[in-house]
């Protein structure tokens, strides 16, 4: 089998938003074993590779929503005929902090789950407060905060206040189009790391889980 | 020369005494009130009243009829949500399923007490500024609209995947859309500024843009009976700006994630820049720093007019300091006077 082709073929059906040519593709990979080795080599570095794309302007948000929504269906499909469960460490939450506009949380959603991550919704418009008690119950050790606003982007300092104050030790991601705008913005709320697009978050999330660890 | 006419004579791609500024502060008056944002938009004599003094006090070359994008949700019955020193936000959708596109029914402009309120407040700043000062009025476009009427997810999906009900949406979207420019002429706007910031190539792609958003937005502005300005609020524009020239725009926004030079030349005798100061950065400069980014701009685009400058989203945000304000229109005037050496 010709995985390099196979790749090819799987992102560009991604690029072009054909979802049945891409669950095409990954059906004509018939073992277990290659379906993994697919998933981790060519479905992850495509969604990588679209977002990048996003961040240098030859693709589109709208491209990258739905090559994420589509790789999330198909593996999700995958994983759930297999018996497959998601990795439940490290333990991870989403939010869309104080606003209401959720597509960066759902991109970065389908991006982390296709990477085999279970991770908690904590929804969207939620208040910094609410926030880091909902954290803290959960005992999240890495919450992703997604924004679009400028006002919601500025809250988490308080998020961070309020989880410092319970004890939590959670570190935090943060992302979204203020951060985009201004490099220096995250360290100034008080965030542990930002990326610049959906495609940063699994290996920020690699990297926050290493200094959890340590 | 008054800011009418510097304005006209960049627009008409031509040096003036200096390069117009256009200071785009909607939410900021209540800061300059010192009430709550919520407060400041209940009533149109706040909005008068603060529009008037940050004129006097900033000097720019424009006054912005703008309120907040929700606006036109709170216009159908949807929810606005307050929030300390940022703008309005629209709530929960008022499109929860697809089939609830076919039952949207927008009200009527001049029965609608909030759009009423920010065409009282038009009709006293044109009162106030007679035709020395342009006055902006604002609409969202028909194409964009939707990210607030139903969600972002749920409308890129529709535009990929049902397409009848698309058209649908946009026609409905468009008549409102083009009522509500024409009310904010009539009421004394001197052009518009048309949001669509789905159309931009950060969203979308330019294949699509030419299927959907600039179809949507070439209708309506032929509609619009005023000057219009494109406004794609941060994001990039490089790969469309012949396109939306062609959509009948005269002004387009610009992004601060693109390179002004570059923008500048591919607009040159096409359609007029806004642009393109990052609003975002702004909030941690001093005033030092604000004259170095206007001359920035100046430098890179102000040749042969076609340039106004202002923020890249077409809004000022709360957090920026009166300071750089202040310095962002004191070096508009240092730097940017004709001709340029």
């Amino acid at each position: 089998m010709d995985f390099n082709s196979l790749a090819a073929d799987f992102e560009n059906s991604l690029i072009s938003m054909n979802k049945n040519k891409a669950r095409s593709i990954f059906k004509t990979i018939e073992k277990f074993e290659d379906r993994i080795f697919f998933i981790e080599n060519s479905v992850v570095p495509a969604l990588r590779k679209i977002g990048e794309c996003w961040e240098s302007g030859e693709t589109s948000l709208a491209q990258v929503y739905m090559s994420g929504k589509i790789c999330e269906e198909i593996i999700g499909d995958f994983s759930h005929e297999a018996g497959m469960r998601p990795a439940a460490k490290p333990k991870i939450g989403i939010a869309t902090l104080e606003d209401h506009h959720c597509l960066g949380k759902r991109i970065v959603s389908s991006v982390v789950r296709s990477a085999g991550y279970h991770l908690t919704d904590f929804g969207h418009g939620i208040s910094a407060l609410e926030l880091s008690k909902a954290a803290s119950e959960d005992k999240t050790e890495i919450l992703l905060v997604s924004v679009l606003m400028l006002h919601s982007a500025l809250k988490i300092s308080e998020l961070k206040k309020f989880l410092a104050a319970s004890g939590a030790k959670t570190r935090i991601i943060a992302g979204g189009a203020p951060f985009i705008f201004d490099d220096s913005l995250w360290k100034n709320v008080g965030a542990d790391a930002s990326g610049r697009g959906a495609f940063d978050a699994v290996r920020l999330i690699k990297e926050q889980s290493e200094r959890t660890d340590a | 020369m008054t800011s009418m006419q510097r304005v006209l004579t960049a627009l008409s791609h031509k040096e003036a005494d200096r390069v117009p500024l256009f200071l785009l502060l909607s939410l900021y008056g209540a800061r300059e009130l010192q009430m709550s944002v919520k407060n400041y938009f209940s009533s149109h004599e706040n909005i008068i009243r603060a529009q008037i003094a940050m004129l006097k006090k900033y000097g720019a070359d424009c006054i912005y009829g703008f309120t907040y994008a929700a606006i036109e949700i709170e216009a159908l019955g949807g929810e606005v949500i307050y929030v300390e020193e940022g703008p309005p936000n629209s709530g929960e959708p008022v499109i929860k399923k697809n089939s609830d596109i076919e039952r949207l029914e927008f009200p009527k402009v001049r029965e609608t007490p909030c759009l009423l309120k920010a065409l009282k407040a038009i009709e006293a700043l044109k009162a106030f500024a007679g035709g020395e000062t342009p006055i902006i009025g604002v609409v969202m476009s028909p194409f964009s609209a939707p990210v607030m009427q139903m969600g972002f997810e749920k409308y890129i999906e529709l535009i990929y995947e049902n397409r009848p009900l698309f058209d649908i949406l946009m026609k409905k979207n468009s008549d409102f859309c083009v009522e509500w420019a024409n009310a904010q002429l009539e009421a004394g706007a001197s052009a518009i500024c048309y949001f669509d910031p789905v159309s931009s190539p950060t969203i979308i792609d330019r294949g699509l843009f030419l299927e959907t958003g600039f179809r949507v937005a070439k209708g309506a502005i032929s509609k619009i009976k005023g000057a219009a300005a494109a406004h794609l609020a941060s994001g990039r524009i490089l790969p469309i700006i012949d396109d939306v020239a062609a959509s009948g725009a005269a002004v387009i926004g610009a992004s601060s994630l693109e390179d002004m030079k570059l923008v500048k030349e591919k607009c040159r005798g096409k359609i007029s820049v806004l642009g393109n100061l990052n609003g975002i950065q702004m909030c941690g400069w001093d005033a030092r720093r604000a004259e170095t980014e206007v001359r920035k701009i100046i430098d890179s685009a102000a040749c042969g007019g076609g340039l106004i400058i202002s923020d890249n989203h077409g809004e000022i945000p709360w957090q920026v300091s009166e300071d750089v304000l202040l310095a962002i229109s004191q070096a508009v005037r240092e730097w940017g006077r004709y001709p340029q050496n």
